[in-house]
């Protein structure tokens, strides 16, 4: 036991050691800062992401309009729903509105902070977001894509 | 002679050298994790491997440039290049492994299918990934 026999026995001991812990996490907070600074904080393509999702809904949704009931949205674009509901859900974000996405009807939603999109640049964690419109058959379509994926780390 | 406090002496230094050691195996981790930045290099290669294929239609073909993460994967003992980079159709997903414990997966949403996967030998001069992009059905896989 380090505090052990009369009161305030060891207690020097005990500074001591608090300090040299204090002293390790301060090096290893150092190390660990300067790996960040010198690998960097990750390769970023959410906004190339929702970028490309967008554009590929937007061409789809040009060229075959908004009727999915015989063909969903998914088959329509071919785009992989499993991805999409499952993995997508969270982290993938698609949202079609006639005219536009403040008072027009919505059409399709996948994931639902799209407001989080008005405050990308503000908060690192947010998505980041791609804004597109569409016509059809002299109808306008806003789309809005959203992507937060991230990488993740899988074991051999 | 007054041996009181020597224990406490003692048992302060071993608390002083437990820290000591789990401070440097920590450090040590952290720095073996790092190492080549190969995970670094898995992130990109993935990233921009399933960006790739966002993009991709039934019918193309690519052929990619993979020297530095050949340099990686052979540099860390990875010598099989079926390991290094590997598309998983099913789950639609680029997994990334230039080392030996693990790798970085992304997931694509385009609903396509990689095939005829060809990787050069690994670490020569001009490392190249070639492959072929189809539709599931083509490929006798699930939407």
């Amino acid at each position: 036991m380090l505090w052990s026999g009369k009161k305030g026995e060891g207690a020097g001991d005990m500074v001591m050691v608090i300090w040299l812990f204090l002293l390790l996490v301060l090096v290893a907070g150092g190390i660990a800062l300067g790996m960040r600074v010198f690998f960097g904080s990750g390769y970023d393509i959410r906004e190339v992401e929702a970028h490309a999702l967008g554009e590929r809904i937007a061409i789809c949704v040009a060229d075959q309009g908004v009727n999915w009931e015989k063909k969903s949205l998914y088959e329509s674009c071919e785009l992989s729903a499993s991805v999409l509901e499952d993995v997508g859900e969270i982290q993938l974000g698609i949202l079609i509105c006639e005219d536009n996405c403040v008072t027009g009807k919505r059409l399709f939603q996948l994931g639902s902070n799209f407001e989080a999109c008005d405050f990308t640049g503000k908060n690192e964690q947010y998505a980041r977001c791609s804004r597109g419109l569409a016509w059809h058959e002299e109808k306008r379509y806003e789309i809005i894509a959203s992507s937060n994926q991230e990488a993740r780390g899988v074991s051999r | 002679m007054n041996l009181r406090g020597a224990g406490d002496v003692l048992s302060g230094n071993i608390l002083y050298v437990i820290l000591v050691v789990i401070f440097t195996i920590g450090v040590f981790m952290i720095i073996m994790q790092n190492k080549n930045n190969a995970g670094q290099w898995e992130e990109f290669y993935a990233k921009e491997l399933a960006l790739l294929l966002d993009r991709a239609k039934p019918g193309d073909q690519y052929t990619i440039d993979i020297q530095k993460a050949s340099e990686l994967a052979v540099k860390n003992g990875v010598s099989d290049p079926r390991y290094i980079i590997k598309f998983d159709g099913q789950a639609r997903k680029v997994v990334v492994s230039l080392k030996p414990d693990g790798g970085t997966a992304f997931y694509y949403f385009s609903n396509v299918v990689v095939t005829d996967v060809k990787i050069d030998g690994l670490g020569t001069s001009g490392n190249k990934l070639s492959f072929k992009v189809v539709a599931p059905e083509a490929a006798g896989g699930k939407t």
